[in-house]
């Protein structure tokens, strides 16, 4: 009997240990790439011909990362989605804005990663 | 007959040192690994970020009729290995490293098209850890067949106690610096334009001034966008 109670506590007492100990590893896993993550915005450049906005962004740090990218104009949003720049690379990110943009117009750039770092940048049409 | 008493409890400590052996202990390790783990990742981290606030380079654009010729200046404590070359939009891949207190020249760079009336070309350079450096001449302007510059430099190489450092133009007209250090090292006057300027160096020591350097410099434009000052 005691072999019989003993055999399922243990049995038990293995199986929690082994899911809080690999929990808690890929937590910090998630973590560390969070921490880990560096980016900027390099580059912002409005072209009038074609009406695109292109934003290239830098991943400097060790991991991939992917981004979602939003521009602001006069309260209106135009995001792009799931960009995923590899670790040193240089990421470009195109969004058809639609209309032309006078000189001067501010456009505010943020790009997000999926491990919700931020980055900011603020562009003028010249 | 064989004793059975006890044997219950026996068996009871068993598996709880089982247990303890087999699920508590690799558990606290793997643990304790995270941890060492995430802190060696912070540290990585904050040391790579410490190295990209130590960059610090002074980056130079001679533009010529179809090219351009960089020089990087190294005045930080870091090595730095640019990557990249922009010239507005258009950008150049490279991989130069330039060790601290160090200077580099780039090979000529093409420009994106022909430099055509009032075009104006802004040039940056990019490093590996993701910094971004700026032409120290500002944005350049072509016009009238010949490149114009935002801002040209007069480097002053003096250092010492109660020093006074006055820069005019050729004609002693216009100041553009005038400062009175008691403690002074090393200066960058950033001028207009290309062309002559008065330099004059004094120290102070009490009720006597010396004046250890008065001369006039030119910038000799084009190449040269600034000109250097060595007071003897």
């Amino acid at each position: 009997m005691v072999l019989v109670v003993g055999g399922a506590v243990w049995s038990y007492s293995h199986g929690a240990a082994s899911t809080m100990a690999n929990d808690y590893a890929d937590e910090t896993i998630n973590m560390v790439h969070t921490i880990i993550e560096r980016f900027n915005i390099e580059k912002v450049y409005y072209n009038s011909s074609t009406e695109l906005v292109t934003i290239w962004v830098y991943n400097y740090g060790n991991i991939d990362i992917t981004v979602d990218t939003t521009i602001k104009i006069n309260e209106t949003s135009y995001p792009e989605l799931d960009k995923t720049i590899t670790s040193k690379e240089l990421g470009k990110i195109e969004i058809d804005v639609g209309v032309e943009l006078p000189e001067n117009q501010k456009i505010t750039i943020q790009v997000t990663t999926e491990r919700s770092n931020s980055e900011y940048e603020t562009y003028y049409v010249r | 007959m064989f004793d059975r008493k006890g044997m219950s409890s026996i068996l009871g400590t068993l598996i709880f040192i089982s247990i303890l052996f087999s699920a508590v202990l690799p558990m606290f390790i793997m643990m304790r690994q995270a941890d060492v783990y995430y802190e060696q990742a912070k540290l990585d981290a904050n040391r790579l970020d410490e190295e990209k606030a130590l960059e610090e380079l002074k980056v130079y654009v001679a533009p010529d009729s179809n090219n351009y010729t960089v020089t990087l200046v190294n005045n930080g404590e870091v090595p730095v290995t640019v990557i990249r070359v922009w010239e507005n939009e258009n950008n150049n891949t490279i991989t130069e490293t330039i060790l601290s207190q160090e200077e580099n020249e780039l090979d000529p760079i093409d420009f994106s098209h022909a430099p055509g009336e009032n075009d104006t070309f802004e040039i940056s350079i990019i490093t590996e850890r993701g910094n971004t450096f700026l032409n120290e001449n500002g944005i350049m302007t072509y016009g009238d067949g010949q490149w114009m510059l935002e801002k040209f430099y007069i480097y002053i190489h003096a250092g010492g106690l109660f020093m006074r450092v006055v820069v005019t133009d050729e004609n002693d007209t216009i100041t553009y610096f005038d400062e009175w250090d008691t403690i002074g090292v090393g200066y960058q006057v950033e001028v207009p334009s290309s062309g002559t300027y008065h330099v004059v160096i004094e120290k102070k020591f009490l009720f006597w001034t010396t004046t250890v350097y008065d001369d006039f410099v030119t910038i000799d434009w084009p190449p040269d966008t600034s000109v250097d000052v060595y007071p003897d």
